[in-house]
């Protein structure tokens, strides 16, 4: 009897337990399709103001931070084009690992180079590049992560130091997918500059390893839909600055000038290398099929946007107050001195870097004087944590650590007077008509104009509004 | 790491109490005695199942009882099976299955065994993080021979089909082959 028992509860656990999953089926499957764009726009080509309509050697862009060698034609002595700056011509992608919510979804190697300057790239021209992934398992998603293994634009060149001037030396290269390429690996500046280094969360800060995205409405996937578009949006086109990189071989000082991505939101200051968390990303998902169109007019033209509803109350995320450079700017004291890089063992170099460590020290003691100064009674660290805080505040870097996905970048955007968002997933949104900004700059909180009277829009499933 | 070596104690103290270390057994009658045994060896996964994730190295545990006819044996199996793939994909299989087992009537001096039965195997499928049973069925052969008294080796090939085509929207089985070197006891049941 005991016997019998035992086999029928074994039975039932076994039926019971018997899944309606074809799981073999499934492990061919690819119902998850990651696209990946690079541009501001969700469905068309970059609309900002073209980074061939900035002079190569002046601001904005060419960053502030470029002073060792302010000009590539020094001063028109060198007549050789390809020893002068130039514009990237190519972006250089390689990604390591996919994850959706901490969960590797896809380790396949996937190495793209993309031209800059032809919009009938798919990464540019608002179509995306699909990624190779497998498919989650049932249920909500609202991050991914992005592990970038080489970031690079082609156009870097190096200058060294002969007697007291800088000299063209040669093209700068990067191995990139096995290959020597020209161009110059910013991935490994995009760390945050040197001060992160000193907060307690300093290991959590976003870098391009992994490049942590919010998907803005969640991505709730079902194994019952047959296909699900994950889109996730760099903001590469147009975005990109020229910066000066400072280092010492075999005892002569070079400088590289590289382009990445622009500083409108960090600010990166003379002596500065670290560029980290000036790429920003967005997600968004949809089920095709299962999506809404709607029309908006722009009488004022510019870029048209539409976030969910529930974000409305986090819309502070999707701009910021001030000028990145008049953020940084607002550090005042409490921004010190970056220590000289010591340059090997050589005597000139040593030589040069001891005069610019005493003033580095004197520096930095002037800049003690004022923190304590400005404490008073209490302790200058204070007063330095505190200003440092507000910055990241700022910067949506959330020192807190509640948030820490950066300055969010709407999940749909267009361009024109009247704009069509023909891939909208179901749900409320609220639209903002929002100021085409100048070269190297995004959004301040006075850009934001509600469209439709301020009032929501129910997008559903087979929807066709005009607003 | 805690679990394995609680179910390695548990299956060697089992296989203590029950081996038969009597002198009279005859090696000839091996085949006659209840048995308990290990396997291990490579797994393989092959046809569709074999395009996603990769051969690996598995492990499991049997247990045969005679049955009144002298060239029958039932027995009741079970393993461990992980599949690992150079992209994400990860496949866990843990079947149990019961089989009859078949003495080939030749006289040599190793003993060839025919097997074939059906259970039931548990599969996860990562990262799709899905955990459910199947059906399945299984054939294969065994070639044994005497080691000592008390101890039989063997090598075995199995083929293991975990059925899914029952499924709504399914169009794949799972397939696969376990070739293993098994050691196994002869028990005074």
């Amino acid at each position: 009897m005991k016997f019998k028992i035992m086999l029928f509860v074994l039975a039932s656990v076994i039926i019971t337990g018997c899944g309606d999953t074809p799981v073999f089926t499934e492990m061919k499957n690819n119902r998850l399709k990651i696209v990946i764009k690079g541009t501001f726009e969700s469905e068309s080509a970059s609309n900002f103001v073209t980074m061939s309509s900035q002079g190569i050697n002046t601001a904005p862009l060419q960053d502030d931070s470029v002073t060792e060698v302010p000009d590539s034609t020094f001063d028109g002595s060198i007549t050789d084009d390809t020893k002068k700056d130039a514009l990237p011509t190519i972006f250089m992608l390689d990604i390591a690992e996919i994850r959706l919510n901490g969960k590797r979804i896809s380790n396949y190697r996937q190495v793209l180079s993309i031209p800059l300057n032809d919009e009938t790239q798919p990464f540019f021209n608002g179509t995306g590049i699909e990624l190779v992934t497998d498919d989650p398992g049932d249920g909500n998603y609202d991050s991914v992560q992005l592990y970038i293994r080489k970031m690079a634009f082609n156009n870097a060149k190096v200058y060294q130091l002969s007697g007291n001037v800088f000299a063209y030396e040669k093209e700068r290269e990067v191995i990139f997918h096995e290959e020597t390429v020209a161009g110059f690996d910013i991935n490994q500046l995009m760390v945050n500059s040197y001060w992160d280094s000193l907060r307690i969360e300093y290991d959590e800060i976003i870098r391009g390893f992994p490049m942590q995205i919010p998907i803005i409405g969640g991505m709730a996937y079902s194994k019952k839909n047959d296909e699900t578009i994950l889109e996730i949006r760099l903001l590469i086109k147009n975005f990109i600055k020229k910066y000066e990189y400072g280092y010492y071989e075999d005892g002569i000082y070079k400088i590289i000038h590289y382009y990445a991505l622009s500083d409108w939101l960090r600010d990166v200051k003379t002596g500065e290398y670290n560029t980290g968390r000036n790429l920003h990303a967005v997600a968004s998902s949809y089920v095709p099929g299962k999506t809404g169109s709607v029309t908006v007019n722009n009488t004022s033209g510019g870029y048209v946007v539409a976030i969910p509803s529930s974000e409305v109350a986090n819309l502070s995320y999707y701009y910021i107050t001030d000028t990145g450079a008049n953020l940084r700017a607002a550090v005042g004291i409490s921004d010190v001195p970056i220590a000289p890089v010591y340059p090997g063992a050589y005597i000139e170099p040593v030589l040069d870097y001891y005069l610019k460590i005493e003033k580095y020290r004197n520096d930095w003691n002037t800049n003690a004087d004022a923190l304590i100064s400005a404490a008073g009674a209490g302790e200058p660290f204070d007063i330095y944590s505190a200003a440092w805080d507000t910055y990241e505040s700022a910067v949506h870097g959330d020192p807190m650590g509640v948030y820490n996905f950066g300055l969010k970048i709407p999940p749909y955007v267009g361009y024109g007077t009247s704009v069509t968002f023909s891939k909208m997933a179901p749900g409320t949104y609220n639209f903002y008509s929002v100021p085409r900004p100048a070269y190297g700059e995004l959004f301040l909180s006075a850009d934001f104009t509600p469209l439709n009277s301020g009032n929501e829009v129910v997008i559903a499933e087979g929807d066709n509004p005009d607003i | 790491m805690k679990k394995s070596i609680i179910y390695i104690s548990v299956l060697a103290v089992l296989l203590l109490l029950g081996i038969d270390a009597s002198p009279e057994i005859s090696r000839k009658k091996y085949f006659s005695k209840p048995q308990i045994g290990l396997w291990g060896g490579p797994i393989t996964p092959i046809f569709s199942t074999g395009d996603h994730v990769d051969p690996d190295l598995g492990g499991g545990g049997f247990f045969r009882y005679n049955l009144p006819f002298e060239s029958f044996k039932v027995g009741i199996d079970s393993s461990f099976q992980s599949y690992g793939s150079e992209g994400v994909d990860k496949l866990r299989l843990i079947p149990a299955y019961l089989n009859l087992l078949y003495l080939v009537p030749l006289d040599l001096p190793v003993k060839i065994q025919l097997k074939g039965g059906g259970g039931f195997c548990q599969v996860h499928m990562d990262p799709d993080n899905v955990t459910q049973w199947d059906p399945m069925y299984m054939a294969g052969f065994e070639v044994s021979f005497p080691a000592g008294k008390l101890a039989n080796i063997a090598l075995r090939v199995d083929y293991l089909c975990m059925y899914e085509k029952n499924l709504p929207d399914a169009e794949k089985n799972g397939h696969v082959i376990n070739a293993g070197i098994s050691l196994y006891f002869n028990l005074n049941l």
